[in-house]
């Protein structure tokens, strides 16, 4: 081991869990080199200074009640928001339980004296439609599901040849009806204004008009109602077989459908499900009617494989308000999804490409590219930037120059020359860095 | 690729809670402590940590990624509350190590964790933030670098050089003040 070694691994000596032969290699270094052996002697010595002396205890005893009556406050405060909506729904909730139960007696009537087919697919109806009313009066909702997906994929990406991963989805039905997502590696939601998009390792936080699709058929999973909405809409023409099964608290539907019919088309997309025949398993409380689990199958080249699988739904459970919000961390800021194409244009290329790129716009005037990337075209001053667009537009581009570095600038210089409209000849470097989460060059100076 | 679940309900059970407030709540608090430099901070934060856990526990795989979660989010919350103290409060917690015990607020035994924390304060004020956080999980809350590395969300060899680094920058600054303490 040598002194350089030495230092890079010196860490290693202060661990935990300390590596015993790395440790025997520095000890023996430090026999034969005096330098080494006293920078591990100071090191030590301030390590030591910095430890605590005095024993930390907290009064911390009565931390677990106090977390218990935060908890029960909280729910409280949920219950009491949520109280006023509730009574509203009531009166439609028992219009809705009186029709639901017209259709269940239709039901049972015509399974007595029809066609077991038909009759098993008017059972079905029933059971959607009870489950439709039971849905309609939900106050908040948390979802936890797995779907063969990839986490650098998008919500809606689903292959049979992917790895389960799991999806959890938070849905609030009062107020503005703020709404979350998340798979590993991503977050999309919306606090009743915007839709947000957040995925952390690659920096990326983009905001975007409330009916943006950062999520598109995955929404369904938003609304259980709607998904029985489909369901039941899709029974009455009767493409698929319907199975029922009771036990003593669940009821089990089991539809068998054709992948090409419309269910299909909204439900699922044909970016990713084969086309080929599924089978939809739905799981409901038999006390309450409520949705309690889902299985989609994918039934291709005789195999049937599960793609997705609601594992669990929680019901009017109380949800910070925090979940409906995200904290970005320093250096990150949201981004307008809007001018993210524009931005795009500023993205993975070089330093060179993106000064002529910036000229190439102001030549042709197109400002809309530039602007996201120019921070002088989005001040205040409307007639400073009319000015601006005036002096710079429609320029000639006579030559960009190969870039370069200086001083402790973390962007680069562009050498560039060209000839203004009015004439002049401008030549100088341009400023441009790329410091930013997104590695998106933008024109700091040197114009 | 397999999917990581074990806590994956919507909120923790009260019995789950209880038991991972007894492993870590002194931990945690002694954490946000040596951030804060208050122990009713320090309190506050850990239970705002442990409410939120237990109505949005996150879905991870083993305890040892119970223990850097819990730790994260102490630690962010400490961040965001000391971004969000005023100047002036900084200013008057570090002209608090000169006063005598008698006037510092509260009782014996809190105003000697506030000299002890202002003590080692001091020492992380000389080196920048990222290796502050380092070398104070390591060497006050005990973590190691691997269990370090998971609270930051760093690799381990990140977390390693900004402990180096920040030691030798510290090793330096003592031994500029010994010299100049040799030559007086």
């Amino acid at each position: 081991m040598n002194c350089k070694e030495f230092n890079n691994n010196l860490a290693e000596l202060f661990d935990k869990n300390i590596n015993s032969v790395l440790a025997a290699q520095m000890q023996e270094h430090m026999k034969n080199c005096s330098d080494c052996a006293s920078k591990y002697k100071e090191a030590k010595a301030i390590v030591a200074g910095m430890q605590p002396v005095i024993p930390f205890t907290s009064s911390g005893s009565g931390l677990k009640q106090k977390i218990l009556n935060q908890i029960k406050k909280e729910e409280l405060k949920m219950e009491t928001v949520q109280k006023e909506k509730f009574r509203l729904k009531t009166w439609q909730k028992r219009a809705m339980t009186v029709a639901a139960s017209i259709v269940f007696i239709v039901a049972v009537f015509m399974l007595s004296n029809h066609n077991p087919l038909v009759n098993t697919a008017k059972a079905a109806e029933s059971i959607m439609t009870r489950s439709i009313t039971a849905l309609e009066s939900l106050r908040s909702m948390f979802i936890t599901m797995e779907v063969r997906s990839d986490a650098n994929e998008n919500f809606d990406y689903i292959s049979t040849q992917s790895d389960f991963i799991e999806y959890k989805i938070w849905k609030q039905f009062t107020g503005n009806e703020p709404w979350r997502m998340e798979k590993p590696g991503r977050i999309v939601l919306f606090d009743g204004e915007k839709q947000y998009l957040y995925i952390p390792e690659a920096s990326i936080a983009y905001t975007a008009s409330k009916n943006a699709g950062l999520v598109e058929w995955m929404k369904i999973f938003l609304d259980p109602k709607k998904i029985m909405e489909y369901e039941l809409e899709f029974s009455q023409q009767h493409r698929a077989k319907y199975a029922t099964e009771e036990t003593s608290d669940e009821i089990i539907l089991t539809v068998n459908a054709d992948a090409l019919g419309d269910f299909h088309n909204n439900y699922l997309k044909n970016a990713s499900v084969p086309e080929s025949d599924n089978t939809r398993i739905y799981t409901f409380d038999k006390t309450t009617s409520l949705l309690k689990s889902f299985k989609l199958f994918v039934n291709t080249e005789g195999k049937s494989v599960k793609v997705i699988g609601i594992k669990n739904i929680a019901y009017n459970i109380p949800i910070l308000a925090t979940m409906f919000t995200i904290q970005l961390p320093n250096g990150l800021a949201w981004q307008e999804l809007t001018n993210q194409e524009y931005v795009k244009a500023f993205t993975g290329i070089s330093a060179k490409k993106a000064a002529r790129k910036f000229f190439k716009a102001l030549s042709d005037e197109d400002y809309k590219t530039i602007t996201p990337v120019w921070d002088e075209l989005r001040i205040e001053d409307k007639s400073k930037m009319e000015q601006l667009k005036s002096f710079y537009g429609g320029l000639e581009m006579i030559s960009i120059g190969e870039p370069f570095k200086s001083g402790l600038y973390p962007g680069e210089f562009v050498p560039y020359k060209v000839k203004l409209r009015s004439g002049k000849v401008l030549e100088s470097n341009l400023a441009i860095r790329n410091d930013n989460p997104s590695k998106t060059w933008e024109v700091d100076g040197g114009i | 690729m397999k999917p990581e679940r074990e806590i994956n309900s919507n909120r923790t059970s009260e019995a789950k809670l209880e038991q991972l407030i007894g492993k870590y709540q002194e931990s945690l608090i002694k954490h946000a402590f040596y951030m804060l430099g208050s122990v009713q901070d320090a309190e506050d934060v850990t239970q705002d940590i442990f409410v939120k856990f237990y109505f949005q526990p996150p879905v991870l795989s083993d305890s040892s990624k119970i223990k850097a979660y819990l730790y994260r989010m102490v630690h962010n919350a400490c961040i965001d509350l000391l971004r969000n103290r005023k100047q002036e409060q900084q200013v008057h917690i570090n002209s608090l190590i000169n006063l005598p015990d008698e006037q510092l607020n509260g009782g014996r035994k809190e105003v000697m964790l506030q000299k002890e924390f202002l003590r080692i304060n001091e020492w992380m004020q000389q080196i920048p933030e990222e290796q502050a956080f380092v070398i104070r999980m390591r060497i006050v809350s005990k973590l190691s670098f691997k269990e370090i590395a998971r609270t930051l969300e760093l690799p381990v060899t990140t977390v390693k050089s900004r402990f180096t680094y920040g030691l030798n920058k510290l090793r330096k600054l003592t031994g500029i003040k010994k010299e100049v303490y040799d030559e007086l």
